[in-house]
């Protein structure tokens, strides 16, 4: 009986990584945006995409 | 029974349990959308339901967990999965009824495996494959969404003190629909997958597939579309036990909370853990809830699920034994299986109908919840 511990830690780092650069991130872009600092907001939001669409893309293919 | 009609009678059972499974699982991704206000009710189906559609596309490992690994191909008919499809769908209608956010994925298992288990034999099952692939991402994943959801929490609410109130309100309110959609789309890659899984071990049991095929496109295009109309069809009674009988959610906190659930699920889709998406949800609003503030969580609901939790398995697997057991016996077992599991579920449906749960009354409840907000603030 083999559980296969190093991939249920993968999708623990990859949890975590994941969601807290996204986090981050989005919090950063948000608090750009009160600052009416346009560009670094956008940028920030931009990279939650970027994160996003990147793990999507590991999935696909 | 001609074997083929059998087929055809699984395929079929397949994607009702698909249908069950769509609007158990709508309130996973949208309840906490919902209970913001983030998102209207029926727009939050009808979004969900398309994700859902494209999520079952990205993916199959988890359908190919199911379909070679966790019984014997060998060692199971048609009439067997069928039985195990009705024990999933009796507990899946039952739990509905009384608004607990069970698995549907592990009453799925508990019914395959309770069916196989009575009808052909305690060899008919590996184990070791379900050991690994579904009891211990079972218990790993939801601890891995509520202890991360927690983290991202203790950073956004730090990071946001700097923000105007108005513009992040606002902002994670879109943040929020965002990662309730990535839910959405996560849900698909993970629970539509089980329907193309058990639709693909039918055929590979009747011999019209190889064992260790892929599932063809029809039925990936099939599942799909069950799990979305189920979605859209909206599991009321579930969002609102989960949507506020947890613990308060505001935007930021949901935003948190949904983006470490989705990477979850679709991290543990990718390597094919046949988990369950609606205790990773429930785990990462927990962990939000925790990170937010250590006194807000109801304990006493969160009890209540993971009882309704631990007893799926065993109970889906008790009515499935049963009605594989019958099933496998022959025609007259599959028609009596069949009839039998048709006058329960028009029963449950007749019983949710003289106290309906609709999107209104979670609407008017997430209101009354706001207005004690701003008396204790």
């Amino acid at each position: 009986m083999t559980i296969k511990w190093e991939a249920l830690l993968q999708v623990f780092g990859a949890t975590l990584l994941v969601t807290l650069v996204v986090v981050t991130l989005f919090v950063l872009g948000i608090r750009a945006l009160s600052g009416e600092r346009k560009v670094p907001a956008y940028a920030s939001f931009a990279g939650c995409v970027a994160v996003v669409l990147y793990g999507l893309s590991l999935i696909v293919f | 029974m001609d074997p083929a009609l059998v087929v055809i009678i699984v395929v079929v059972t397949a994607l009702i349990f698909d249908f069950t499974n769509g609007f158990h699982d709508t309130a996973n991704a949208m309840a906490t959308s919902i209970a913001t206000g983030a998102l209207k009710p029926r727009t939050a189906v009808a979004l969900s339901a398309v994700l859902n559609l494209v999520g079952a596309f990205l993916s199959v490992e988890v359908a190919k967990t199911i379909s070679g690994g966790i019984v014997d191909d060998a060692k199971i008919t048609p009439a067997i999965i069928f039985g195990g499809l009705i024990g999933a769908i009796m507990w899946n209608l039952v739990t509905w009824y009384a608004g607990l956010p069970s698995s549907s994925s592990h009453a799925l298992f508990g019914g395959l495996i309770g069916a196989a288990w009575v009808a052909s034999g305690v060899d008919a099952i590996h184990f070791a494959k379900v050991l690994d692939k579904v009891i211990v991402p079972a218990i790993v994943a939801p601890l891995v969404a509520g202890i991360v959801a927690a983290l991202a929490t203790i950073i956004v609410y730090r990071l946001k003190k700097a923000a105007d109130a108005r513009v992040s309100h606002t902002g994670f309110k879109v943040g929020q629909v965002a990662s309730a959609s990535l839910v959405s789309l996560a849900h698909g890659t993970n629970d539509a997958q089980k329907t193309m899984g058990i639709i693909t071990l039918a055929l590979i049991t009747s011999g019209s597939l190889a064992p260790g095929s892929a599932p063809p496109t029809w039925v990936i295009v099939s599942a799909g579309v069950a799990i979305a109309l189920g979605t859209y069809l909206g599991g009321w009674r579930i969002t609102h036990t989960l949507g506020r009988g947890l613990t308060t959610i505001e935007p930021a906190q949901g935003f948190a909370a949904q983006t470490s659930t989705a990477t979850a699920i679709l991290a543990s889709s990718h390597l094919g853990f046949a988990l369950s998406t609606t205790h990773v949800a429930s785990g990462g609003i927990m962990g939000s809830g925790l990170g937010r503030d250590r006194h807000g969580v109801r304990w006493g609901t969160m009890g209540k699920m993971a009882a309704g939790w631990l007893l799926t398995l065993p109970a889906a697997g008790i009515v499935g034994a049963i009605a594989g057991k019958w099933a496998s016996s022959g025609t007259a077992g599959v028609i009596g299986v069949a009839v039998i599991g048709a006058v329960v579920s028009i029963g449950i449906w007749i019983l949710s109908r003289r106290e309906p749960v609709k999107p209104e009354h979670i609407v008017d409840e997430v209101a009354a919840q706001a207005e004690l907000h701003k008396v204790a603030a």
